[in-house]
C-alpha cells in the first residue's frame, strides 16, 4: 500500500492538476518502485524501462485531467498508463508480434519453463520473482497484464474457451487476495 | 444473470486487467452504474492487483527522479515570457546619421540628445512601473495561491459529502454515529463500514482540533475490551475530510474516539474518550 498517507488520492489529482513539484515528488517517492516493476515484467530490460518510467511520468503529468474516476482508482489508472507504455515500447520495436507469436507456441511450455523466466527477471534485479500463483492462472495474468493480450487472444493462445478464461482470471484473482490477506 | 453471477463470471476481473474490448469495457461500466455492489467488487480486485504490483516492485536508479523532473519542466519552458527591454529603446539609439549641413548636423545632434534624454526618463518610468507592475502581480499571485488553496479545500469537502451520501445510501455499508460522552460538548464522528467488516472509514464530523503532540484514536469493544483501530492523521480532525481505516478487521459492539499522545497509545486514556456509539 502507499508509504504514506500524506496525501488522499482527491488531493493528489487536484495538486497534480495544480501543476506542483510536491505533488510530483510524491507521486514519485509512493509510486515509481511500484510503476518500475510492472514496465520492467513487460520490457525484461532495465535501461528500456527506466526510458518508458520516463514516458509514464510525462504521461501522468499531461494526462492528469482525462483521469476518471468511475473508471477505477488512480494506482490503476497510472498502472495500466506503464504497462500500456511499456507494451507500446515492445510494439515500437516490433517485438511485442514476437512476444505473442513465442507465447503461443511456448504457452504450455511456458508453464514448466517458469524458472527460465525468473532467471531473466533475476538478472534484471526483480525482487520478488517467486510467482505466488498456480501456473494456470499466472499465464493468465502474464498474457492479460503484462502482455496486453484480450480475452479472445488468450483463448485462442491458450486454447481454452473464453468463459474458462474469465474464470480462471477471477481464480487468479482470488488466490492473490487471499495470500495478500493472510 | 444476478449480480453474484455476474460477479462469479470473472468478467470484472478481465475489466480490471484490462482484457476487455471496448465494447465490453463499456458493457461493465454500464452494470457498475446500475448496481453499486459492483463497485465494491472492483475496488477489491484493483486493491490486489495493486498489491501484486507492490510485491513485484523495482527501485528506479536514483538519477531517475531529476531527469524525469527535467524532462516534464523543459516540455513547459515553452510557456515561458522572455523578459527583456522595449524595442523602442532600441530604435531610438539606432537611427543614422546623413551628412549634411553644420545647422542641420547641430539638430541632428541636439535631436539625439534630446532622444537619449526622453530614453532614460522612458526607462526610469518603466523601471518604476515595472516595480509597482510586479509588487501587484506578487499580490495577484497570493491571491491566486490562496483562491487555489480554498478550491481544493472545498472539493476535498464536497468529494467527502459525496462519499458520505454514497455510504450512507449503500446498504452494504453500516454507518454508526459516534456521539459525544462529554456534557456539555457537543462532539461527533461516524464511522462506516462494509458488511465484511473488512473496510472502513472514519469521518470527524465536530470534534475540537488536537493540541500539539497529540492525536485523535479510533477504538473498537470486542468483548467488553477497546481493541485499538489506528489513529486519525492531525489534518483530517482539523478538515472534517475522511480517512481509511487501516485495518483488516473492523468489528466490535461499540466504537469510541479518545485523544491520545501523538503516535497513539496502547490503550485509552479513558478520561479522555470524547465520542462514542454502538454498532
Amino acid at each position: 500500500m502507499l508509504a504514506q498517507s500524506t496525501y488522499t488520492e482527491q488531493e493528489l489529482i487536484l495538486l497534480l492538476q495544480q501543476r506542483s513539484k510536491e505533488a510530483f515528488n510524491y507521486l514519485y517517492k509512493n509510486y515509481c518502485a511500484v510503476l518500475l516493476g510492472v514496465i520492467v515484467k513487460v520490457v525484461y530490460d532495465q535501461e528500456t524501462a527506466n526510458d518508458v518510467l520516463q514516458e509514464t511520468f510525462v504521461k501522468i503529468w499531461n494526462n492528469i485531467n482525462q483521469y476518471n474516476p468511475q473508471k477505477g482508482r488512480i494506482y490503476t489508472w497510472m498502472l495500466n498508463i506503464a504497462r500500456n507504455s511499456a507494451i507500446d515500447k515492445l510494439r515500437s520495436k516490433g517485438e511485442i508480434m514476437k512476444s505473442k507469436i513465442q507465447m503461443g507456441d511456448d504457452a504450455v511450455n511456458n508453464i514448466q519453463n517458469r524458472n527460465n523466466v525468473e532467471q531473466v527477471t533475476d538478472t534484471i534485479g526483480l525482487r520478488k520473482v517467486v510467482s505466488t500463483l498456480k501456473p494456470e492462472y499466472e499465464i493468465i495474468i502474464n498474457l492479460a497484464y503484462f502482455k496486453g493480450f484480450t480475452l479472445d487472444e488468450i483463448s485462442k493462445t491458450l486454447n481454452i474457451p473464453l468463459g474458462t478464461v474469465k474464470t480462471r482470471m477471477r481464480s487468479a484473482i482470488q488466490q492473490l487476495r487471499a495470500v495478500y490477506n493472510n | 444473470m444476478d449480480t453474484k453471477e455476474y460477479i462469479e463470471s470473472g468478467i470484472l476481473e478481465a475489466y480490471v486487467l484490462g482484457a476487455l474490448p471496448a465494447e465490453g469495457e463499456a458493457h461493465v461500466l454500464a452494470a457498475i452504474e446500475r448496481n453499486p455492489e459492483l463497485e465494491l467488487e472492483i475496488e477489491n480486485i484493483e486493491n490486489t492487483l495493486f498489491q501484486f504490483a507492490v510485491n513485484n516492485e523495482v527501485t528506479p536508479p536514483p538519477h531517475m527522479e531529476a531527469k524525469i523532473w527535467k524532462k516534464i519542466t523543459d516540455g513547459q519552458e515553452i510557456n515561458n515570457v522572455k523578459e527583456g527591454l522595449p524595442s523602442s529603446d532600441k530604435e531610438s539609439i539606432n537611427f543614422s546619421v546623413h551628412p549634411v549641413g553644420w545647422w542641420t548636423a547641430n539638430l541632428r545632434y541636439a535631436a539625439l540628445w534630446i532622444g537619449l534624454g526622453g530614453s532614460i526618463l522612458l526607462n526610469a518610468a518603466l523601471f518604476f512601473r515595472s516595480g509597482v507592475q510586479r509588487n501587484e502581480l506578487s499580490g495577484v499571485v497570493r491571491q491566486i495561491d490562496s483562491i487555489r488553496a480554498a478550491n481544493i479545500s472545498l472539493v476535498l469537502t464536497v468529494n467527502n459529502y459525496i462519499k458520505s451520501k454514497k455510504m450512507m445510501a449503500d446498504n452494504d455499508m453500516q454507518t454508526i454515529v459516534m456521539h459525544t460522552v462529554v456534557k456539555g460538548h457537543p462532539m461527533a464522528a461516524t464511522l462506516y463500514v462494509n458488511k465484511y467488516k473488512t473496510e472502513g472509514y472514519v469521518m470527524i464530523d465536530a470534534l475540537p482540533v488536537p493540541p500539539d503532540g497529540m492525536q485523535y484514536q479510533l477504538w473498537a469493544m470486542q468483548a467488553g475490551k477497546p481493541v485499538d483501530m489506528g489513529t486519525i492523521d492531525i489534518d483530517i480532525a482539523n478538515t472534517s475530510t475522511m480517512q481509511k481505516i487501516e485495518k483488516s478487521a473492523i468489528s466490535g459492539e461499540a466504537f469510541a474516539i479518545s485523544l491520545e499522545k501523538k503516535g497513539g497509545s496502547i490503550v485509552p486514556t479513558m478520561e479522555n474518550i470524547y465520542v462514542m456509539g454502538k454498532s
